[in-house]
């Protein structure tokens, strides 16, 4: 409800002040009690102690970039599709950093599948019943102690697409795909686009400058570069093909969220600015089940499991300050045999830079 | 056989004293321990679950203009709570949505809103005008939180979303003085005037604004609302005042500020006078005074003991009439 800025602003400064006459002689105290305090999380360390040893941390051309659940014991791993790039390796819970290689991917949740050359494995054990709201539930890390804890908080339930932002703006009044602006902290600024570069080719579709007659004026514009963008979410990479002066460059941008480029004053942008940061790709799910744990974008990919220490879905997002999503284990379990048998293999140049 | 029955006995006694061990441990865990282990997660689990249902069915999303918000209601006859932001002014329109989806019409009512001396006020009022059987969740004791206590926090993130009933999340209290709650349940633009309950499933205090840090969660103490029920509910009812701002003296309540043209003034009171007794009543303090004010009604005509010009002696104070204002 808080929703102009200068007014959250305001509420910020004074809260400051508040917090400097009240939490902070209680500081050394506070951290004691806060609920994600290694005190509570080691009351779930038998909660964990079989399931760590499915899970993997995967690393991208040598950075920890997600979790992974081992789904079979010969070496089959989920994990979150969007965050793959280049090199892939897997480290296990006794140590073990081999290299990963991509054998699936399915868009519509995420979900990627990897192999490493390991045998005799331990595979998750899914949960068979629903996650009622308020259950406790466990991110297992690869060691005795959870990586965080939370509470399911809300019953599964569809999360639409939205449509990726590539952060470029055009010259409404020119024909061409010429940049004629670039937005600061947009996938296009990370990934070296200029003013000035002219876009020829995304995804290996030629740009095609569209010429309609309106009311008997000529009006130009770049809809097959929209339209080619439009169809992938925040957090899906593009590749481009620019013509920069003499050169021709390739470039892979990841698509934005337009509520991140713009000084707005929406809700969306309150998670975005208060809080850790969120995963890109952290909408247009099947069905997801929202959770209250902390987690970092690279926290996801991994199981999520009861008390029982049953699996019961895969975090795919760190989606806001107040939520992370999880695929629940059903779900997962419907898609599996389909990326298990080859029917979704990776998108060529997936794992491109 | 006899041994068999006395061993059965002494496994039925061990039971029950482990049982009976557990329930208090649990209540402890409740009132700020942290759980050992997967048995008292458990426990709490059941808890957390059972008090969960009718959270979340009390819980309302509330739209007051293009402001979208949260709350609880709190009577059968539909008074609701919520952020004195979320309010704006008395007497808008306001659609209530329900956790099953159907909607209710109401209007707002009293506020009480704003930055005084580092302190910020946001209580707020609503009423469902609408005939119906609602849920409604018991306002809990605000005054005897402590940090560490285990709490649970529902709304509406991010406004609200068809087809997501109220969200849940689980947290405990770390900071609880009778201005402020602050709690590790994350809360983001939405959830403004949603409802925190204790483990009992009780109301301790309605959400209102975050900081940067996920355990910078700020709620209004429910007690608050208690306190200024009547404000609340009728926010066109004049009240009542003195036109002073106090001091911190010890002994009574000292007038650091006597506003011109108040009833203060017309009574005579001065800066530096220091208030021992109103009606009878001894006055310890600044905050002694504000309470019998506020008990008062506007023309009431009250007798007031003065110490003045350093006066520490009260059998010299002197003795003043005052009509309590109404504004």
């Amino acid at each position: 409800m808080i929703r102009k800025r200068p007014h959250l602003l305001w509420l910020l400064a004074s809260m400051v002040l508040l917090l400097g006459a009240v939490a902070l002689p209680a500081h050394a105290q506070k951290n004691a009690h806060e609920r994600n305090h290694a005190s509570v999380k080691a009351a779930f360390r038998d909660v964990v102690a079989q399931t760590h040893k499915s899970v993997v941390i995967v690393y991208s051309d040598g950075n920890p970039i997600a979790m992974g659940a081992i789904v079979r014991k010969d070496g089959h791993i989920l994990t979150k599709g969007s965050e793959l790039h280049g090199d892939l390796e897997c480290l296990l819970y006794d140590s073990r950093r081999l290299p990963a290689k991509l054998v699936g991917y399915q868009k519509k949740n995420d979900l990627a599948l990897l192999k490493i050359d390991a045998q005799n494995l331990l595979p998750v054990t899914w949960a068979k019943k629903d996650t009622p709201v308020g259950s406790w539930l466990t991110t297992p890390g690869l060691t005795k102690d959870p990586l965080a804890i939370g509470v399911a908080s809300v019953k599964p339930r569809t999360i639409r697409p939205q449509s990726g932002v590539l952060g470029i703006q055009f010259d409404p009044l020119e024909i061409g795909s010429r940049i004629d602006a670039v937005f600061p902290g947009s996938g296009a600024q990370k990934a070296g686009l200029r003013v000035n570069d002219i876009i020829r080719e995304a995804n290996g579709k030629a740009i095609e400058n569209i010429v309609r007659e309106v009311e008997g004026r000529e009006v130009h514009s770049r809809v097959s570069l929209k339209e080619i963008i439009g169809g992938y979410q925040p957090g899906e990479r593009v590749h481009l093909v620019i013509e920069r002066g003499q050169q021709e460059l390739r470039v892979t941008a990841t698509l934005g969220w337009l509520s991140s480029l713009m000084q707005s004053d929406s809700h969306a942008n309150m998670d975005i600015t208060l809080g850790g940061p969120l995963s890109e790709r952290r909408a247009g799910f099947e069905k997801v089940l929202q959770h209250d744990t902390i987690l970092r974008p690279r926290d996801c990919g991994g199981p999520i499991v009861n008390l029982d220490g049953e699996t019961v879905g895969i975090n795919i997002a760190r989606a806001g300050r107040t939520s992370s999503f999880a695929i629940p284990a059903s779900v997962v379990q419907a898609v599996l045999p389909d990326l298990l048998s080859g029917k979704l293999p990776p998108p060529d140049g997936f794992l491109e830079e | 056989m006899l041994f068999v029955r006395r061993f059965v006995l002494f496994v039925l006694l061990l039971l029950l004293a482990a049982g009976r061990g557990q329930a208090a441990e649990i209540e402890q865990i409740f009132a700020g321990a942290a759980p050992e282990s997967v048995a008292d997660l458990k426990t709490m689990q059941k808890r957390v679950q059972r008090i969960t249902k009718n959270a979340i069915e009390a819980t309302v999303a509330v739209q007051v203009g293009n402001a979208h918000g949260s709350g609880v209601v709190v009577s059968k006859d539909g008074y609701v709570l919520t952020a004195g932001h979320v309010v704006g002014r008395p007497n808008l329109d306001v659609l209530f949505t329900f956790a099953d989806g159907s909607t209710a019409r109401g209007i707002t009512l009293g506020r009480i809103s704003g930055q005084d001396l580092g302190v910020i006020r946001d209580s707020g009022l609503l009423k469902i005008t609408d005939k119906g059987d609602w849920v409604t969740a018991e306002l809990g004791d605000s005054s005897k939180l402590r940090p560490g206590q285990w709490c649970l926090a529902t709304g509406h993130p991010n406004g609200y979303m068809s087809g997501r009933r109220p969200v849940v999340r689980v947290g405990r209290i770390l900071v609880a003085n009778s201005m402020l709650i602050a709690t590790d349940c994350t809360l983001v633009g939405g959830d403004s005037g949603g409802p925190l309950f204790d483990m009992d499933g009780k109301i301790i205090g309605i959400h209102s604004r975050i900081g940067e840090e996920l355990n910078q969660n700020m709620h209004v103490p429910v007690n608050r609302f208690r306190r200024n029920w009547e404000q609340l509910a009728h926010p066109n009812r004049k009240r009542p005042f003195l036109g002073v701002r106090g001091g911190l003296s010890k002994i009574g309540a000292d007038l650091a500020e006597v506003h011109e043209g108040s009833p203060a003034e017309r009574a005579g009171l001065q800066v530096g006078d220091i208030i021992i007794e109103f009606n009878g009543v001894t006055i310890p303090s600044f905050g002694k005074l504000a309470e019998l004010v506020r008990g008062a009604k506007p023309n009431d005509v009250v007798t007031l003991h003065v110490l003045r010009g350093g006066e520490t002696d009260p059998a010299k104070a002197i003795e003043l009439q005052l009509k309590i204002g109404g504004k």
